[in-house]
């Protein structure tokens, strides 16, 4: 077995038993489990939780990815003096840390949909839609998390840009789209607005879910047109390998960081 | 065992360790001493690959430590702060090392069984008190039979008996042939466990010799006082 699954192995353990993981499990199930009980269609819960998923998660996931990587410090420096690779000990730590979050999100959602929703064929893709846009804000906003603090030893610092980065990708991006499509209206914009959006991964994350959901009314500009331009199966495939892109980015960039980091 | 030239490592514009050669030799016990911001915590940091130098050269058992992570399998590490994760219990975090260390069968649990941490074994790491995480981190550093041990601090937060189990523990193995590097600023300790010493100033080496020769040297049967008077003493600029 390698160091990194090793590493793995005992990271989830612990984190498994910390109270964000309790929560998420807690939060989700009786969030879903409301939103049956007052709204039976499926596609309006899915609606619902994907709106929870693309504002909240990522700033809870950037702001524990740091708050938990400042906290392990002494940990880091610890296994660092152990013969493993730096880059075998951040990814270990990454997806010990990324996977329990993860696995406590799916089962809170899963386990309502079970009980409460009358499970079709047709429905599926959507909450499958649903399940890996939660998979990957995740995993993308924990690595830029992680990214931050390797970047960045000052804790206060290190908090305030990984709220300009929520404020900016959550907040911000979608008003600037908006502008762009308002400003340059007379022009054919359904390429460049494509395009920017996948600089988003919240728009991704938010357009992969949707475009799985008869509901372009609810997915803004950009979702629309990435709904016009690859409707189901190639708009997958596009978003989701861009979403796997987004996880790989920040991820890259905390490893050559943290290789070259002095502790 | 360590072999050190011309170390060099400048942190913003502020230059740490000024072209530091060194040579620690097996089976001795070495403590690195000098005032706060001297560079003694840097230099045992870039021995450790926590601090990669900007240039010279660091070699322990024969090994430079640039070419691999491997060279760590010989040192036992004892940090002034403990490194184990919260939710993890006492004996999931020795086992993720016992995990990761598989070149060693043979444990030494001398230190685990006179610490008496095996009745802590299924507490959680955050419902250990410090000095119970000091003795877990010390019981931790020798469990691997490492030949070079480095040591921060190595009494700091540990109760007098526990104290004297560990240094103790430092003299045997070091009787068996182990080399210690340890750091501290309780020079009765320094006294009692070193016979060699590297004092640091302004990151550079300005004495490095027996403790019973600087006591020489500087007239005095306390190594405290002895290291108080270099301190104040006017160096010439150290080579950069």
């Amino acid at each position: 077995m390698s160091d990194m699954i090793k590493i793995f192995k005992y990271q989830t353990r612990d984190v498994m038993r910390s109270r964000l993981v309790i929560f998420y499990l807690l939060f989700f199930s009786l969030f879903t489990s409301l939103l049956f009980y007052f709204n039976s269609e499926t596609s309006g819960v899915i609606a619902n939780i994907l709106s929870i998923n693309v504002s909240f998660m990522p700033l809870l996931t950037l702001l524990y990815g740091t708050t938990f990587y400042y906290n392990s410090k002494g940990y880091i420096l610890f296994m660092l003096t152990q013969p493993v690779k730096r880059a075998n000990l951040v990814t270990g730590i990454w997806l010990g840390v990324a996977l329990p979050l993860v696995f406590s999100q799916l089962i809170g959602i899963t386990v309502p949909f079970l009980i409460f929703s009358n499970l079709d064929v047709e429905s599926l893709p959507a909450i499958g839609a649903l399940l890996s846009s939660s998979f990957f804000i995740t995993l993308i906003f924990l690595a830029l998390a992680f990214f931050i603090a390797i970047l960045q030893d000052d804790k206060a610092k290190g908090f305030g840009l990984s709220i300009t980065i929520w404020f900016l990708l959550a907040l911000l991006y979608d008003g600037f789209i908006l502008g762009i499509s308002v400003f340059f209206a007379d022009y054919p914009l359904e390429l460049p607005l494509l395009i920017i959006s996948s600089f988003n991964p919240i728009d991704l994350a938010r357009i992969f879910c949707l475009i799985h959901l008869d509901a372009s009314a609810l997915m803004g500009y950009t979702g629309a047109i990435f709904q016009d331009y690859f409707q189901s199966i190639t708009g997958s495939v596009v978003s989701l390998t861009a979403l796997t892109l987004w996880t790989l980015m920040p991820l890259s960039g905390a490893l050559y960081k943290f290789k070259k980091k002095d502790f | 065992m360590i072999t050190i030239t011309g170390l060099k490592k400048t942190y913003k514009h502020h230059q740490v360790l000024k072209s530091i050669d060194i040579e620690i030799h097996s089976g001795s016990v070495t403590a690195i001493v000098g005032p706060n911001g001297s560079g003694k915590t840097t230099l045992l940091k870039s021995i450790l690959g926590l601090v990669i130098p900007e240039s010279g050269s660091i070699s322990v058992g024969g090994s430079t430590i640039k070419s691999s992570d491997q060279y760590r399998k010989q040192i036992g590490y004892l940090p002034q702060n403990h490194g184990f994760p919260a939710n993890l219990k006492v004996k999931e975090s020795i086992k993720l090392l016992q995990d990761l260390r598989t070149d060693v069968k043979d444990y030494d649990l001398e230190l685990y069984e006179a610490f008496g941490l095996e009745e802590y074994k299924n507490k959680q790491i955050k419902h250990l008190s410090g000095g119970t995480l000091q003795k877990l981190s010390a019981a931790i550093a020798f469990m691997f039979r490492p030949t070079l041990l480095i040591l921060d601090e190595p009494t700091s937060s540990l109760d007098p008996s526990a104290s004297i189990l560990l240094k103790d523990k430092i003299r045997k193995v070091n009787n068996e042939g182990v080399t210690v590097l340890l750091t501290s600023h309780i020079m009765p300790e320094v006294d009692e466990l070193a016979d060699e010493v590297i004092f640091m100033l302004e990151g550079c080496v300005r004495y490095k010799g027996s403790v019973t020769e600087l006591k020489n040297i500087q007239e005095t049967p306390s190594l405290e006082k002895a290291v108080a008077n270099i301190i104040k003493m006017e160096f010439s600029p150290c080579l950069i």
